[in-house]
C-alpha cells in the first residue's frame, strides 16, 4: 500500500524527520507512538502533502493503480483523490460552510476522480445518514457549519464520518484519541473498526496505549527524534504503557 | 487650505476625483437597447424616469415635488456630486401601504462618455414595511450619479439594497440620505460586484427615539476595480441604535475602501452602536483602506468598532485539499463563506438567491493566485 524509505522532512528549516522507513500493506493497522515532538504528526502531514512540511530526502511510494509510485508531485487534493485520508488532530473550523455542503463537495470530487457520476444532494444526504448512525451522530450535524462550535469529541467524530464517507485506502489518524472521553473514544474506535477491510490500511498516530485497547494494531512503531527506534507487535504498546518511553530511550 | 477644503480632501483621499470628473456629457437619447427587466418596478432610462416602462404597485404614489416634504433632503450633507445637475427633475414617490414584494428600481444606462443623474425622493408613511431594491444595468463608459432621499415615517421597517450584478464598465456615484424616525428600522445593503469605479455616499440620520439603522456592505473586486464606501451615521436623538458590517474580498489590483463615521450628539444619551469592517486580500497587489471615525460627545453610550484585514489561512485550504477539494475551489468556497452572513440578512428569498448566485459567479472570475 505504502512504502516510505529514508524519509527526511523539514518544517521551517528544522529537520524533524531524519530517515523514516516504513512499509504498510493492505489490511494492516500500524500504530506510531512516541513522546511529544518526536515527529509523529509531521510524518502524517508529510504523507498527506501539507505545504508547510518539506520533504528533503528519501521517498514515499503509494500504490496508485497497480504499482507503487512516487507521490512527490501530487498536490494534497490529488493524494486525497488517490485514496489517502488524513484525520486531523485539530480539525479546522469553517464558519459559513455547512457540513453537508463540505462533505458533498468532497465526495463528488472523489467520485469524479474515480470516474463516477456526482450524486445529487438529496441522495447524498440519505447516504450520509447510515454513516451518521455508525458514529452515533445526530442528523443536525449536517446542517451546522463545519466543526464550528463542535466539542472536541464531536470534531473527532466528524473526522471519522468524513473517513467513512470517502472510504480511503490509507487512513492516517493523527491523535484521533486526544481530547476524547471514554464513551467518545469507544464510538470513534467502533467507527474505525467497522471501516477496516482487507483492501485498506490504517496508520494510527497516538501518544497513549489507551486507543489501542479498542483498535488493535498489527504493528507498533516507536518514533523518537525523527526516527523509528523500535518496532513490534501490540505487546510493545503494553510494555510502553508500563515502562514509559524512557525505557526505550535509555536502551538507545 | 481652509477647513472645508481639508475635509473635502480627506473625504476623497482614496478615490482620486479625476476618476469621476472626466468630461462626461449629457446623453442625446433617453432610450437604451438594454433588455427591460420584468415585474413591478420603477424604471429609469438614461437618467430619466420612464413612465411607460414602469409599473407602480398599489400603495406607491407618484406626487409633485411641491407636495413632498422630505426631511432627508433638508438634512443631507453636502457632497461633491449631490444635486450637481439642476436640469434634472426629481422623481417623487410617496409610499402609503405595506408592500409584500420588493419595489425594484432599475437604472438602464447606455452611452459613451455620457453622464446620467437620476434623482429620487421617497416619503414613507407611518407603519409601512417594504424592501427597496436598486439595480444598475449599464453599458459603455458612462458616469451615473444617482441621488436618493428617503424619510421613514414612525414605526416603519425598510430594507434597501443597492447593487449592480452585471459586469459593467461604468462609474457609479451614489448619494443616499436617509432620515429614520421614531421606532423605525432602516437596513441598507451596499453590494458591490461589478463596477469599474464605485463610490457610495450614505448618510443616515437617527432622528427620533427608538430609531435603528443597519448598514451592511459587501465588495468583491478583481482586476483594477475600485469601491469606496463612505458612510455616516448620525445619532441625532437619544435611545437610538445602529450596527454596521462591511466585508471586502479583494483580488488582483483592486482597491476597497470603507469609511465609517459615527456621530453621537451631546444630547444623544443611551446610544448603542457597533461597527466592523473585515477585508480579505487574495493578491499581493490588492489594497484595502479602512477608516473608522467615531465622534462621540455624549457620555452614556456604548460604541464598538473594529477593523481586520487578512488572508485565507493555508491550514484551511489544506483541510479542503486533504478532502479532495482543489485549491482553487477551496478558495472560492472560503471566499463565499467569508461573506455569506451578510447575504443571509436579506429577507426576500428571491433576492437573496439571486444575489448569492451573483457573488458565487463573481468568485469564479477571480485569479486566486497562490500567495
Amino acid at each position: 500500500m505504502i512504502e516510505i524509505e529514508n524519509l527526511h522532512a523539514n518544517v521551517e528549516n528544522n529537520e524533524i524527520l531524519k530517515g523514516i522507513n516504513l512499509k504498510v500493506n493492505a489490511g494492516e493497522v500500524h500504530a506510531i507512538m512516541g513522546p511529544n515532538g518526536s515527529g509523529k504528526s509531521t510524518l502524517a502531514k508529510v504523507i498527506a502533502g501539507h505545504p508547510a512540511y518539506e520533504k528533503t530526502q528519501g521517498s514515499i511510494k503509494f500504490q496508485l493503480s497497480s504499482k507503487l509510485e512516487d507521490i512527490d508531485e501530487l498536490e494534497p487534493d490529488e493524494r486525497a483523490k488517490a485514496g489517502i485520508f488524513l484525520g486531523f488532530q485539530y480539525p479546522i473550523e469553517i464558519p459559513g460552510v455547512t457540513n453537508l455542503t463540505f462533505l458533498h463537495e468532497s465526495f463528488n470530487q472523489i467520485c469524479e476522480a474515480q470516474g463516477l457520476d456526482p450524486i445529487p444532494e438529496e441522495d447524498f444526504r440519505s447516504f450520509v445518514k447510515s454513516k451518521l448512525e455508525l458514529l452515533e451522530m445526530n442528523e443536525s450535524f449536517l446542517d451546522r457549519p463545519v466543526n464550528e462550535g463542535f466539542s472536541g469529541g464531536e470534531k473527532k467524530k466528524n473526522e471519522i464520518l468524513q473517513m467513512a464517507i470517502l472510504n480511503p485506502r490509507l487512513s492516517l489518524l493523527d491523535e484521533t484519541d486526544s481530547g476524547l472521553d471514554i464513551d467518545a473514544l469507544k464510538t470513534v474506535a467502533k467507527g474505525v473498526n467497522a471501516l477496516k477491510s482487507k483492501r485498506n490500511a490504517t496508520i494510527l498516530v497516538t501518544h497513549y496505549q489507551r486507543l489501542l485497547n479498542y483498535i488493535e494494531p498489527d504493528y507498533v512503531h516507536v518514533l523518537y527524534k525523527g526516527r523509528i527506534v523500535k518496532s513490534g507487535d501490540k505487546s510493545l504498546a503494553l510494555e510502553l504503557e508500563n515502562k514509559g518511553y524512557d525505557w526505550i530511550i535509555n536502551e538507545l | 487650505m481652509n477647513s472645508n477644503e481639508v475635509l473635502l480632501k480627506e473625504a476623497w483621499k482614496y478615490t482620486p476625483l479625476f476618476k469621476l470628473t472626466e468630461p462626461y456629457g449629457q446623453p442625446s437619447s433617453f432610450e437604451t437597447q438594454i433588455p427591460k427587466p420584468q415585474g413591478a418596478a420603477v424604471v429609469f432610462e438614461n437618467g430619466f424616469f420612464n413612465r411607460e416602462l414602469s409599473q407602480l404597485p398599489k400603495g406607491v404614489e407618484l406626487v409633485q415635488s411641491s407636495s413632498l416634504e422630505n426631511q432627508a433632503t433638508l438634512v443631507a450633507r453636502e457632497n461633491l456630486f449631490r444635486n450637481r445637475d439642476n436640469s434634472q427633475t426629481t422623481l417623487c414617490l410617496r409610499i402609503t401601504q405595506v408592500l409584500e414584494r420588493p419595489l425594484s428600481f432599475y437604472f438602464l444606462n447606455q452611452g459613451e462618455k455620457h453622464k446620467f443623474s437620476p434623482q429620487i425622493s421617497i416619503e414613507i408613511k407611518e407603519n409601512i414595511k417594504l424592501c427597496l431594491f436598486e439595480e444598475f444595468l449599464s453599458e459603455g463608459d458612462i458616469f451615473i450619479n444617482r441621488t436618493m432621499d428617503i424619510t421613514l415615517g414612525r414605526g416603519s421597517q425598510v430594507e434597501h439594497i443597492v447593487t449592480a450584478t452585471k459586469e459593467q464598465e461604468s462609474l457609479l456615484n451614489s448619494n443616499t440620505s436617509v432620515v429614520v424616525n421614531q421606532d423605525s428600522t432602516y437596513s441598507n445593503f451596499l453590494l458591490t460586484l461589478n463596477s469599474k469605479v464605485i463610490r457610495h455616499n450614505l448618510d443616515i440620520r437617527l432622528n427620533e427615539k427608538g430609531a435603528h439603522a443597519s448598514s451592511f456592505g459587501l465588495y468583491t473586486l478583481n482586476d483594477n476595480q475600485h469601491a469606496d464606501n463612505y458612510t455616516f451615521i448620525h445619532h441625532a436623538h437619544e435611545q437610538t441604535t445602529s450596527e454596521q458590517l462591511f466585508k471586502g474580498v479583494l483580488d488582483d489590483e483592486s482597491t476597497g475602501i470603507f469609511t465609517g463615521k459615527i456621530l453621537v450628539d451631546k444630547k444623544s444619551q443611551q446610544i448603542n452602536s457597533s461597527q466592523l469592517n473585515k477585508t480579505m486580500l487574495l493578491s499581493k497587489k490588492a489594497h484595502s483602506h479602512s477608516q473608522p471615525q467615531l465622534e462621540i460627545f455624549a457620555d452614556d453610550v456604548k460604541c464598538s468598532h473594529g477593523s481586520t484585514t487578512g488572508q485565507l489561512s493555508p491550514d484551511e485550504i489544506f483541510y479542503f485539499q486533504s478532502r479532495g477539494i482543489g485549491q482553487r475551489q477551496a478558495k472560492e468556497i472560503l471566499s463565499y463563506a467569508f461573506i455569506q452572513d451578510i447575504l443571509m440578512k436579506i429577507s426576500d428569498r428571491e433576492l437573496r438567491e439571486k444575489l448569492t448566485t451573483a457573488f458565487t459567479q463573481k468568485f469564479k472570475k477571480f485569479q486566486l493566485e497562490t500567495l
